[in-house]
């Protein structure tokens, strides 16, 4: 599925991005190993989210290079699956939930071919792995936040990714979904896939992540994470003035943010 | 009321039942047209970039009549085409400019573009040149005014939307929701925008006969909101939007016949707007006898 172990997935060197004059991150460096999950930690508008986007083409870096599995993101499109933050998308578009996922292997067929049984079959099987095999044909706008989430899963599952770049993927989501969305990314990357995903509760680092990208306009630290997620790395990412209300409140945001869905 | 009642009464107003029915079959070609693109408009929340496109439609049509003479609309067409073409590559243009936003950028374009046409309409009514009656019905349209080969022009024209619409429809509906997140697909994703912009362009412009410049953006938008509502699926969403936008082209050119001196444009709106009021009444009544049998919400 992947390429050997001893070709970084993923590499920065020395990237910098910036939205016109403002430069958002700054010298970001870093090498994942295949096979890793990694959780990228930060406050908000520390350009997470941006160096995900810059990482699959959506956003230009004006220095540095990324290279993937060793070489050019063109050559291995195809093993790269993105799946954008749930509000970026309009979800009134008029398609079931199949039809989403299935939007995953448009790119294995040509356009005037039909996508055939062999992949409508691919497209139930990554739907109950995610648990929704009944949503089948439930209409978009009919789906809750994390029933979306799932869809959102199921439609990078299909691309039997190497590489899964998820930004907020547990964002405003019930438990069960983040569970399952957690179990799902640990047994691919068991199987040699490499994650890299947004997240906000720190409280649950150490259990999710073999790996952590501690980014606040530039990298704070990168590593394993019982090396590198300290009290100090915390400090010197979320800032000297992060209290211990506010430290709580970052820990509490994706309950948070379920609440208010509800 | 009958086909048979609808050529009698075409005749007794004077026209030959044949021209009906080329008018007739004419605007609900155009219908499907703008539906079918409008629907796609729609979702890209586009609709407005539709609209303004088509008031840039009139310079073109204005400097194709002096360039070649003669009021044949498939000459008046390309320079519609070329004229909107002009039209998003200013609104492009104005949108890499800092402080001027999306919504300013079609609005001076869409001002600008058809403030130019008026006047260009103007100096050809008062000039001498030949065949220029007729010119200003593309104002507000007058499908009366079509022929059998505006309409053939019109059927060629949908046939090309129709081809790139099914060869690109899987890109079309990853473009529609998210263009982004498709990374392994998006070299057809950019292709598809390129289609989208082309297909938008030529449904405008081919658009001017039936509903004007003016009015083109309802069929745009109307057919495209009563299919959002009632389809499950982008094929069946797709397939909605053209027919109905068929419909209240066929019912509002034979209105705009039948009611004489008002503007095909204002009675195809009408159609689609009323078409629209039904399809939200149907739809609260559905949505109440919903409600009586399922008493727990879903």
């Amino acid at each position: 599925m992947s390429s050997s172990p001893s070709v970084p997935a993923l590499e920065f060197h020395n990237v910098s991005v910036a939205y016109g004059e403002r430069l958002v991150l700054t010298d970001i460096d870093f090498t994942i190993p295949s096979g890793s999950l990694v959780g990228i930690l930060g406050p908000n508008g520390a350009g997470k989210s941006t160096l995900l986007k810059t990482a699959v083409g959506i956003l230009p870096a004006c220095s540095g290079w990324i290279k993937f599995f060793g070489s050019t993101f063109a050559d291995h499109r195809h093993l790269i699956a993105y799946v954008p933050q749930r509000e970026s998308v309009a979800w009134d578009f008029p398609a079931t939930a199949f039809d989403v996922v299935m939007m995953g292997m448009f790119h294995e067929v040509s356009w005037w071919q039909g996508m055939g049984n062999a992949r409508r079959a691919r497209v139930v099987a990554a739907m109950e792995r995610m648990g929704i095999g009944d949503l089948r044909n439930r209409p978009l706008q009919d789906l809750s936040g994390g029933q979306q989430q799932r869809v959102f899963l199921a439609r990078a599952l299909v691309q039997n990714p190497s590489l899964l770049l998820l930004d907020e993927p547990l964002a405003g989501i019930d438990v069960d979904t983040e569970a399952i969305v957690m179990q799902t990314l640990k047994e691919l990357c068991a199987n040699g896939a490499t994650a890299l995903v947004v997240h906000h509760d720190l409280s649950t680092v150490p259990q999710y992540f073999d790996r952590v990208l501690m980014v606040n306009a530039r990298l704070i630290c990168a590593g394993a994470t019982s090396n590198v997620f300290r009290p100090e790395a915390i400090k010197a990412t979320y800032g000297p003035r992060l209290s211990l209300h506010e430290a709580a409140r970052e820990v509490a945001r994706p309950i948070m943010n379920y609440r208010e869905e509800k | 009321m009958s086909v048979f009642q609808s050529i009698y009464s075409a005749l007794q107003l004077g026209l030959p039942a044949s021209h009906l029915a080329v008018v007739v079959i004419g605007a609900s070609v155009i219908g499907c047209i703008l539906g079918g693109v409008g629907a796609i408009a729609s979702l890209r929340r586009e609709a407005l970039l539709g609209d303004a496109l088509a008031h840039c439609t009139l310079i073109g049509v204005i400097f194709a009549f002096f360039w070649f003479g003669q009021r044949e609309f498939s000459l008046l067409f390309f320079g519609a085409c070329l004229s909107s073409f002009c039209g998003l590559l200013v609104i492009r243009a104005l949108l890499t400019v800092p402080v001027i936003k999306p919504d300013a950028a079609l609005a001076v374009v869409l001002a600008g573009f058809f403030g130019f046409g008026l006047i260009g309409l103007r100096y050809v009514q008062v000039s001498s040149l030949p065949n220029k009656a007729g010119l200003e019905s593309f104002i507000f349209g007058k499908a009366s005014l079509m022929t059998g080969a505006d309409v053939t022009w019109a059927i060629i024209v949908a046939a090309v939307v129709l081809v790139g619409v099914l060869l690109s429809r899987r890109s079309l509906a990853a473009l529609c929701f998210d263009s982004a997140g498709l990374v392994a697909f998006r070299p057809s994703v950019a292709i598809a925008r390129i289609v989208f912009a082309a297909l938008l362009l030529i449904s405008v412009s081919i658009a001017l006969p039936a509903t004007g410049v003016i009015l083109t953006c309802s069929l745009l938008v109307i057919p495209a909101s009563i299919a959002k509502f009632m389809a499950r699926s982008f094929f069946d969403y797709m397939l909605l939007a053209t027919t109905i936008g068929a419909i209240s082209g066929a019912i509002g050119a034979a209105a705009s016949i039948y009611i004489e001196n008002v503007s095909t444009g204002a009675s195809v709106t009408l159609t689609a707007t009323t078409l629209l009021a039904l399809a939200l009444i149907v739809r609260a009544y559905v949505d109440r006898q919903h409600r009586r049998v399922v008493e727990f919400p879903r």
